[in-house]
């Protein structure tokens, strides 16, 4: 049986409507209905979009507003966010803001990276500033794009878990990991331009994955990473002398590479990476994460062995670890995709796509789909072979 | 396509992960218990069981809309 579950559906009578240019007169014209929906109750507001997006200072003070608390300290209202035509640049950043994001059928989301109008003659000075500035801002907003979506990207994931064995068997590659079986299976759902970003996102992959493999292996090696009487920055000082050591091997048949001549710039991604997914695979939130579809992502053997320990407490600290070897893997793909979301003009997704890709929730009109929703509001009756007092705890 | 203005270092809103909401994510816990409880982890088996629910769901719905259509002489 479908429950209804407020929490995920839209609702038009507690909504806010982004349409057209985001900017400053819209922020002034929507402030009073945002104020009056967050006094009348604390229940979820909809924002329905569909808008080539415009200036991020607004988009954001939009999206503090929503987000913000009351004098009693209250969580936010939850956000349900809506895409009925197109979520373009900022406004798909709003969309995927939401806690719950649903795409109408034939939308269009289109993410890219941040951008500088000048109205001003440019200098040698101002443009290095300028394109450090960009690269720095570009590289947060994957991150961040990468913190908003890893729930919906790991539910993904785990969704498809069921049918790596097949893909391996049809395809006669036993040792296809989950992560390349994943990418394999949500593939063939994904668009012309969808696939291409696929790619970007598999070839800068790659380098983390040898990079993770290699210097971070080796910082946890030496225990440089588990020394917590350390300050900072000797802990930062040893992951970038492992990421030194890293590159120069990795460039060792190049003669004519150095970290003068482009290097140093590869080095501070890598530092950015490093740093990015030390943090987050640490987080309360990945931690969370694992817990929760742990149990689905292991194999009957791990579960096995897991429950063949003593006490609670080991089983739980050994199913993390397990989760943990499943889940962090496909965090630095989805890092890689983020990035490459933000790279180039061609990223143009359908709602099936971004569906696919971890960025929404839903589309409107698939019921075939997985989703959030459907977990929370399907109520399964009991097999008929289920003891009642089992069936009705 | 027009040209964004966005700045090169917006501020922390657009950046930051999503706020969890407590009541929702005990329900989502208990909505994933439910289904290791009863469906062992199988989450293929929920899966098909709750889509063909909401199919059942639409065209149920579809039919009463078409009722209602056939009754008002459409």
């Amino acid at each position: 049986m479908i429950v209804p579950n407020p929490n995920f559906r839209p609702n038009p009578s507690r909504a806010v409507y982004i349409q057209g240019l985001i900017d400053d007169p819209m922020l002034d014209r929507l402030t009073p209905t945002i104020i009056g929906l967050q006094s009348a109750s604390r229940d979820p507001i909809t924002v329905y979009i569909d808008s080539r997006g415009g200036q991020v200072t607004s988009a954001e003070a939009i999206l503090r507003l929503l987000t913000a608390s009351n004098q009693d300290s209250a969580s936010p209202c939850r956000l349900i966010t809506v895409v009925t035509g197109r979520a373009l640049s900022s406004a798909a950043d709003l969309l995927s803001s939401g806690d719950y994001a649903v795409a109408y059928p034939e939308s269009t989301i289109f993410y890219h990276g941040v951008r500088q109008t000048l109205a001003t003659p440019v200098t040698v000075e101002f443009g290095s500033a300028l394109t450090e500035r960009l690269k720095i801002s570009n590289d947060q907003s994957a991150m961040a794009l990468a913190r908003k979506t890893e729930w919906r990207f790991m539910f993904r994931f785990v969704m498809m878990t069921p049918e790596f064995t097949t893909l391996r068997q049809t395809t006669n590659r036993p040792s296809l990991t989950p992560l390349d079986s994943f990418i394999e299976l949500i593939s063939q759902n994904l668009s012309w331009y969808a696939n291409e970003l696929v790619k970007r996102a598999r070839e800068r992959h790659g380098r983390y994955h040898k990079l993770l493999d290699g210097a971070l292996a080796a910082a946890y090696k030496n225990k440089v990473l588990l020394k917590p009487q350390q300050r900072p920055a000797q802990v930062e000082s040893a992951i970038i002398k492992k990421i030194i050591d890293f590159e120069v091997r990795a460039h060792k048949n190049e003669p004519d590479w150095s970290f003068r001549t482009g290097g140093l710039a590869r080095l501070n991604d890598d530092y950015f990476l490093l740093n990015e997914y030390i943090s987050s695979s640490q987080s309360d939130h990945f931690k969370k994460l694992c817990k929760r579809w742990g149990p689905f992502a292991l194999t009957p053997q791990e579960t096995e062995g897991i429950m063949a320990l003593p006490d609670d407490a080991a089983r739980e600290e050994a199913r993390l670890e397990k989760a943990r070897r499943y889940f962090q893997p496909v965090w630095a793909f989805l890092v890689a995709l983020c990035h490459a979301l933000q790279e180039g003009e061609e990223n143009y997704l359908t709602a099936l796509d971004a569906y696919w890709l971890g960025l929404i929730d839903e589309v409107i009109g698939f019921p075939e789909l997985k989703s959030m929703r459907l977990l929370s509001e399907f109520h399964p009756d009991p097999p008929n072979d289920m003891p009642p007092e089992t069936a009705a705890a | 396509m027009e040209k964004s203005t966005r700045r090169p270092q917006p501020s922390s809103s657009l950046r930051s992960g999503r706020t969890l909401n407590n009541q929702v994510e005990a329900d989502l816990d208990r909505a994933v218990e439910r289904v290791y409880r009863l469906y062992g982890g199988d989450l293929s088996a929920f899966f098909r069981a709750a889509v063909h629910d909401q199919v059942q769901l639409r065209q149920s719905g579809k039919e009463n809309r078409d009722d209602c259509a056939l009754s008002a002489g459409r």
